[in-house]
Order: C-alpha cells, then sequence, then structure tokens
C-alpha cells in the first residue's frame, strides 16, 4: 500500500483537489459516525473525498483496488450501529455529499434525486408540489436519501400503509465495487417481473457498489388526522395497536409511542406541562378530510378501549405540532432541568416483533432481560408501536466511569440481539451489517452467511468496499 | 479554573454531542468555506475533543487555531441541537476552549492580538485615546451620568460608535430620539470597553479586569438601568458579568426602549416612511437573548412602511459574520462573505432597506451592499435612524 501522503496527492489528480482532504480534523470528524463509542485512533482514514459525479466514484475505486485500500461510503455518517465508519486501518471516506441533485417527472409520477441530497431538503422540496416523501427518520435534519436507500429504512412511517423505501425504488445508479458504472430498474410506474437488480442495492448497505443516483416513485400527499392517546400502562398502547390491526381498520401512516419517563423532557421543552401518562400518536391518512378524521375518530374509539385515560383527535395545529414534535425530535429526551443531572447517551436499541409480543416486549426491556448495568440506568421507551417495532434508550448519569457507559452500550446491543432470537425478527429500520452481523450471523446460521459473503466476493473480489461490515475479510 | 479543570470541562461538554451533525445545516461557516463538515459547528468541537482526546493539539495547533476562531459564535448550532437533538451547548466548549488556548499561546489568531493589546493599554480595541474617544460626541450636550445630574438611564454607547464615524452617526440618532422622548440619561465620559471581545478571544483574566472596573463605575455612580447601543455590550453585562454584582440594575438594548418609549406616547411615530425593508436580527440580540419582538415593534409603529421577513429570520436567522472576535481577523479558509449572501437574500425579497439594530451588522451589510454592488437599489440603515425620519416632520 502506497503511504498517505502519496495517497492524498493521488487523489487529487483522479478528482478535483479542493474535494479531498487529508488534513487531520476532517478526516477525524468524519471517520466517527453516531456510535456511541468513539473510533479507535488507528483507524482514522487517512483522506477524505467528495466526488461530483458517478465517474469520479469510480476512478476513486479503480485506484483503491489497485492500491488494496479499504473505502467507506457516507452520507452523513449518523448510522447508529458503525456502519459508515472505518473497520480498517488506513482508508478512505468517500462522502457522498455533493450528489445533491433534484429532477422532478411528475407527469411519469417519479422524481431522480441524487444521493447525497439530505432527507428534509427533498421533503420540503417535495411539499412543495403536493407530495410527500414515503420516509421520515429522525435523522433526517442530516440524514441523507442515498443512506435511507442503502438501509431501506422509513424511520417514524408504518410500512403495512405506504409500503417501504425500497417499493419506491424505481431505478438506481450505482458504481460497483471494482468501478464499473451501471443504471438499472425502470422508468415506468410498472415495476419489473422477475429479477430486478435494484433491490440487490436498496437495502444492501453499501456492500454491493456505491449508489450515486436514486429513481423514486411519487407518493400524492393526502389529508391527514391526528390523535393522542394518554395511557396509564405502557403496555396497553401495544394492546391497542394490536387491536388496530384485528379490527382491521386501516393502518395508519404514524403510530408512535412514548413512555411517561420519555415524554417528560421533551415536553417540559416545548412547555406543555406534565405528561397524563405514556403517549401514543397516530396519523391517519384519507384522500378527503372526512375520510382521514372518520379513521382518526375510530383510532381514538380503540385507544378508549384499551384503557386510554384520555384520547382525542388533535385539531388545534399548535398542539399537533408540538406533540409530534415531541415524538419526532427524541433526543430532546436527554435534555435537562436545572439541578437534575446530565444524562449521556448509554444504549439504544431497535426491536421489531411479532405484533402480539408488543406487550412482552415492553415488559422485556423493563424488567425481564438480565443485565445488571442496564437496570441501574435510567430506561425510555418510544419508537414505531403501529409498525411493531420499539426502541428503548438507556440514559446513564455523567457521573459514570466511561467503561460503566460503555458497558452499557455493550448490553444494550445484547438485549436487542437477545429479542430478535427470542421472537425471530431482525432491524427494521438501522440496518443489518456492522455491529449486528455477528448476531445475523447466529440468527440465520453458516449456510445464509455464506452466501452472502460469496456475494459480496463476485461484486467486490478485493474486499475494498466497506470491509468490516461483514465481519469477515471479505476478499477472495 | 486550572487548565486541566478547563480542558475536562470542555471534555465534559463535548462528550455529550451524540454526532447527530444536526448542528451542521444551520452551522454559518459552511456556506463561506468549501463545506467540510470538520469546518463548521458539531465539526470544530469534534476537532477540539480529538485533539485533546489524543493529546495531539501542539502538533496541530495552528490548524485547529484557526477553527477555533473562525467560529461567529452565532449560537445557531446550540439552538438546533436543543430543539432538534440532546441539547449540548456547543458554544460553551468554544469559549471554553478559546480559554484553554488562549492561556497554551495559541490562540487568539494573530490579527486578533492587537485589539487585546489596545484593551489592555487604553480601554477599547480600537486603540484610541480617551480624549480621542470624546470627539464624536461634541456639541451634543450629553451630560456625564451621575445621580446628581438626575439621570436615570445610563446610556452605553460602546466602543465602535466611537471610533467609526457611521456608528457615531447612529448614536446621534439615538441621542435625539432619547432627548424628544424626554429621557433623563447620562453617558459615562470615562466609559471603557464593556469587555465583550476579551471574552470572545479567550482573554479571561483581562476580563475579570475590565469587568470589576466597570462594575465599580456603575456602583460608584449609583446606576440603576443601562441602555445599550450594541447587542454584544447587552449580552456581555447580562450573561458574563457576575448576577451578583448587576443586581438592581437593569439592562436594555435601546430597541427595547424605543419600544417602550413608544408605547407609553413618549415617542410619536407621524411621517410615513413607505419603505418595504427587512430586519436582520442580529445574534446578540436574538439566538443569545430571545429578543426578536422588540425591534419588529418598534418596525410596526412606523407608517407607511412595509416589512418583509427573510426566509431565514428571528432563531434562523444568518449571521453578518462579524460575531466572536470576527471584526479584527480574516480566515483563509473562506470564499466567502456571509454579509454578502445576506444582500443578495434582501434582495431576493425585493427589499429596499435592510434595517438592523447592531454596530457591526450594519458595517459588514453595508459592506455588503458594496461588495455586491447595488449601492443604488439597497440601503443599510439601523431602528434608530429609521425612528428618527418617522419623527421628524417631513418638509
Amino acid at each position: 500500500m502506497a503511504n498517505s501522503d502519496v495517497i492524498v496527492s493521488d487523489l487529487t489528480e483522479i478528482i478535483c483537489e479542493e474535494n479531498v482532504s487529508g488534513d487531520i480534523f476532517n478526516r477525524a470528524t468524519y471517520g466517527q459516525d453516531a456510535f456511541g463509542i468513539d473510533l479507535e485512533k488507528s483507524k482514522i482514514p487517512i483522506a477524505v473525498v467528495r466526488p461530483e459525479s458517478a465517474q469520479e466514484v469510480s476512478k476513486v475505486l479503480v485506484y483503491a483496488n489497485e492500491h488494496r485500500i479499504p473505502v467507506y461510503v457516507r452520507g452523513s455518517g449518523t448510522a447508529f450501529k458503525g456502519s459508515s465508519r472505518p473497520k480498517r486501518e488506513g482508508s478512505i471516506i468517500l462522502s457522498m455529499e455533493k450528489f445533491t441533485s433534484f429532477e422532478m417527472h411528475k407527469d411519469d409520477m417519479y422524481m431522480e434525486v441524487g444521493a447525497g441530497i439530505i432527507q428534509l431538503d427533498l421533503e420540503q422540496k417535495l411539499a412543495g408540489y403536493g407530495y410527500l416523501l414515503p420516509l421520515n427518520v429522525g435523522s433526517k435534519f442530516s440524514g441523507t436519501i442515498g443512506g435511507a436507500v442503502a438501509v431501506n429504512t422509513i424511520g417514524h412511517m408504518v410500512d403495512t400503509c405506504i409500503g417501504k423505501t425500497i417499493d419506491y425504488v424505481m431505478g438506481i445508479e450505482a458504481v460497483l465495487p471494482t468501478g464499473e458504472i451501471i443504471e438499472i430498474g425502470t422508468k415506468s410506474i410498472r415495476r419489473p417481473a422477475g429479477i430486478d437488480l435494484t433491490r440487490f442495492l436498496a437495502g444492501s448497505e453499501g456492500i454491493f457498489g456505491v449508489i450515486t443516483r436514486i429513481r423514486m416513485r411519487l407518493l400524492p400527499d393526502q389529508k391527514k388526522a391526528y390523535v393522542v392517546g394518554f395511557f396509564k400502562e405502557l403496555e396497553d398502547i401495544g394492546r391497542a395497536f394490536i387491536r388496530i390491526y384485528q379490527e382491521k381498520l386501516p393502518p395508519p401512516l404514524y403510530g408512535e409511542l412514548l413512555s411517561e419517563e420519555a415524554c417528560a423532557a421533551p415536553f417540559r421543552l416545548r412547555k406543555m406541562g406534565k405528561p397524563r401518562g405514556s403517549m401514543a400518536l397516530a396519523t391517519t391518512m384519507g384522500h378527503t378530510q372526512d375520510d382521514a378524521d372518520r379513521q382518526a375518530e375510530e383510532i381514538a374509539k380503540v385507544f378508549r378501549t384499551e384503557k386510554a385515560v384520555e384520547a382525542y383527535v388533535v385539531t388545534d395545529a399548535k398542539e399537533q405540532e408540538a406533540l409530534w414534535a415531541s415524538r419526532d425530535n427524541i433526543m430532546n429526551i436527554l435534555g435537562v432541568e436545572e439541578g437534575e443531572e446530565k444524562l449521556l447517551l448509554g444504549g439504544v436499541l431497535e426491536c421489531p416483533v411479532p405484533l402480539h409480543a408488543l406487550p412482552d416486549l415492553i415488559r422485556y426491556f423493563r424488567t425481564d432481560h438480565k443485565h445488571s448495568i442496564l437496570h441501574e440506568a435510567k430506561l425510555f421507551v418510544y419508537g414505531h408501536v403501529g409498525a411493531a417495532d420499539l426502541h428503548a434508550m438507556w440514559g446513564v448519569p455523567a457521573s459514570w466511569p466511561p467503561e460503566k457507559r460503555r458497558q452499557t452500550t455493550i448490553e444494550a446491543s445484547q438485549v436487542e440481539r437477545e429479542v430478535y432470537l427470542k421472537w425471530g425478527s431482525t432491524s427494521g429500520e438501522v440496518g443489518q451489517t456492522a455491529l449486528r452481523m455477528a448476531g445475523w450471523r447466529e440468527m440465520y446460521g453458516e449456510a445464509a452467511y455464506a452466501m452472502l459473503l460469496n456475494m459480496k466476493r463476485a461484486v467486490d473480489p478485493n474486499g475494498i468496499l466497506n470491509p468490516g461490515n461483514l465481519l469477515e475479510d471479505e476478499g477472495k | 479554573m486550572s487548565q486541566e479543570e478547563l480542558k475536562q470541562d470542555i471534555l465534559d461538554v463535548v462528550t455529550n454531542c451524540v454526532k447527530c451533525r444536526f448542528c451542521l445545516a444551520v452551522c454559518p461557516l459552511l456556506d463561506i468555506t468549501k463545506g467540510w463538515q470538520g469546518q463548521g459547528a458539531s465539526g470544530i468541537t469534534l476537532a477540539i475533543y480529538t485533539a485533546l482526546k489524543w493529546e495531539v493539539e501542539r502538533e496541530y495547533k495552528e490548524a485547529l487555531r484557526d477553527l477555533l476562531f473562525s467560529c461567529t459564535t452565532c449560537r445557531n448550532c446550540v439552538v438546533r441541537c436543543q430543539e432538534t437533538s440532546v441539547g449540548v451547548d456547543l458554544l460553551d466548549a468554544i469559549d471554553k476552549s478559546r480559554q484553554f488556548f488562549v492561556e497554551e499561546m495559541y490562540g487568539p489568531m494573530p490579527q486578533q492580538k492587537k485589539p487585546l493589546e489596545f484593551l489592555e493599554r487604553y480601554g477599547n480595541p480600537y486603540g484610541m485615546l480617551p480624549s480621542e474617544r470624546k470627539e464624536w460626541m461634541k456639541g451634543l450636550g450629553v451630560p456625564d451620568y451621575s445621580e446628581a445630574t438626575a439621570a436615570e438611564v445610563l446610556l452605553y454607547i460602546g466602543c465602535t460608535a466611537t471610533h467609526d464615524p457611521r456608528i457615531a452617526d447612529v448614536a446621534r440618532a439615538l441621542i435625539q430620539l432619547l432627548k424628544a422622548a424626554q429621557v433623563k440619561f447620562g453617558i459615562l465620559e470615562d466609559e471603557t470597553c464593556c469587555a465583550c471581545p476579551t471574552f470572545r478571544l479567550g482573554e479571561q483574566f483581562l476580563a475579570e479586569e475590565i469587568v470589576q472596573e466597570n462594575i465599580s463605575k456603575f456602583k460608584s455612580r449609583g446606576v440603576k438601568h443601562i441602555v445599550t447601543l450594541s447587542p454584544h455590550c447587552f449580552d456581555t453585562f447580562l450573561n458574563n458579568y457576575p448576577k451578583s454584582e448587576m443586581q438592581g440594575i437593569k439592562v436594555q438594548h435601546y430597541s427595547q426602549l424605543l419600544r417602550d418609549l413608544i408605547k407609553q406616547g413618549r415617542l410619536v411615530l407621524k411621517s410615513k416612511v413607505e419603505k418595504k425593508v427587512t430586519y436582520h436580527d442580529p445574534c446578540y440580540l436574538g439566538r443569545h437573548n430571545d429578543i426578536y419582538e422588540a425591534p419588529r415593534e418598534v418596525l410596526g409603529s412606523i407608517p407607511g412602511i412595509k416589512l418583509v421577513e427573510f426566509n431565514r429570520c428571528k432563531a434562523d436567522s444568518l449571521c453578518c459574520g462579524g460575531g466572536g472576535g470576527r471584526m479584527w481577523a480574516d480566515f483563509e479558509a473562506e470564499e466567502e462573505r456571509l454579509a454578502n449572501i445576506r444582500v443578495r437574500e434582501a434582495i431576493s425579497l425585493g427589499a429596499e432597506v435592510i434595517v438592523t439594530a447592531c454596530p457591526f451588522c450594519l458595517i459588514n451589510m453595508e459592506d455588503g451592499v458594496k461588495s455586491v454592488g447595488v449601492e443604488d437599489s439597497l440601503k443599510v440603515i439601523d431602528i434608530a435612524e429609521l425612528i428618527l425620519s418617522a419623527i421628524e416632520e417631513q418638509g
């Protein structure tokens, strides 16, 4: 492998000089992602590049193959499980931030966007045309659409209502690990039958190639109505959403819960007083307002049936905005009041389960798991109850020693793995690779793991693209 | 506080950052540099964290200094983090890091050393002798503040008005307004700096000396009510002076006093100002102190005026680039000026006037108007000047 200075210098020959950085602080910043444990010093990348075209991405990958340099693709680095951080020494970070093109083809019901466009920007652009971005991810303030497609996440939206990100992907331009540029998919709203290679890239977590441009079907925005319910028992919110499905009601666009503890700080921040219990939120969608309102009333009724102390359709726009912001900006829960001890993020996990198990999952988070340090930390439960996918977050006092905090992070990952094995589910939002790969391997077995590794080796013979995310040396 | 304690304090703040990067989209530095994520908001604090944690601060001291002192201290990152994330006070980490690096002799920027020397020697960052400092107010007949002169309000002019003729015009306009409203006010003939630049540039020891001198002046003259021309002095008195020492002294920015005077009917705005104006929120009035409405209420009381808001206004307002000690430094990494961007935004709104309420914003915006080449279609006016034109009879 060439030395660092030579690599940085070579890269400036390949792509525009101003888009190559060997600066220590840029490298450290781009090397870190949102996973709670600091990147090891030895894994700081040797360069960050910001290509502006698929051709430039291709050149970087060809160069990396030639010199066997690991390349880590990065949208905005909001991944919680370490997928965008380097696992090998001497790597290049390939940031997609310059891919921000946006083309609207509304007559053909699609848009074409650069992979690096920020989700919030895209959401606002689409709103201007009367379309809805079919995903609402907590990190939308910085997360890119390429990241959401690569992980196939829709965040705070309900799959059973609108489908998942992958269902909107009509076409993809990508660069294979060996540098070839491919364009796959269709321009028709009719999806390809049989082999559809877009499905190998959307949701691939960057294992099979670098997504540079995406063609996505448009989702016309509809009228909406909003329901809130407050419950004495958090488990009752789980039961309420089970009932929504049992009664064959149209699944809401958005169905979220926050435990009473998780509501406290966001409510205080928005001057809403003390929460009247744990909170359930639902957004319904209809072609007419009457339709949306009727669905909302039915959900409010279900909430009351399942022992909500209060449930109603929210009609005041300010109240609606504040309640939904309390959920959407969930990191607020680590905010403090004067006099309280500052809590730091200890561990966070994401666990989908079969619908019937929602109340059991909540009990597992609260009492049934056997991890002693987690039981000492402060637990907040929140998440996508409408999609049967909940989060638990453990906040730890700032006075805890760093090692104990680190242990909280590890124990949270262990609880996540236990839940997947216990209930036969897997990540529905954050992805499967990197930190989660060992659990994936355990769950699906060696034959499935070998299949994945062989597929990877077929397209990335030198194992240069995001190596380490599948655990083993991906090269042949 | 020892250097070791300061270092631990910085690490404690930055450790709270969850690296969500939500702050980057609102950091103005990314608008004027090449936009590397390491060049703004949490990119800067992560750089500090990295350097201190791995103890490489000496090895990369110049790069670190340039990053650290480039921050405008506009506070947009803090507001974004409070609203959407865990509420880390990144600016607290930046302030403390500046103190730390100044003590280690790595900072501030070379150009920022001169104003600090001037402050130590002359009590102002512009190097004016005390006699020069009084030049601008000749013939105005403003008394020295003391209880004996029966003044109720201490008008704190600030250093920039005494140095820059354009800001002296603003100060004169404000004095005319106070006289018209029959406010009993005085100034400190021996006024010196409020200490804002020393706090922003991390010169803690000098800052504390200046603060003590000013507090004794206020106490010895029985000051009960200070009105400042600059939001920077306003913020410094409110947020950097010891609360216990300032107890019993009301501190206002002049836009708040003007609002009160208009409400009380002591200033009557009778002349129409038929202009389309936009109001630029100064960071140290808005995001630092939540004062968004007083200046708008003042503007709203001018007959004939049409106020159009910037897309980025109030808590989202774009910094002019003058905060955080940046009036005294240029940064190699910057390719554009924030004020130029703001001027283009005003033009796209069809505004004829940018109104502001801060000396630094005014200076930067006027430079921006010249730099963008729109002197014929866009003016920059301080809110006091606008009010003065509305109380004067048109002839």
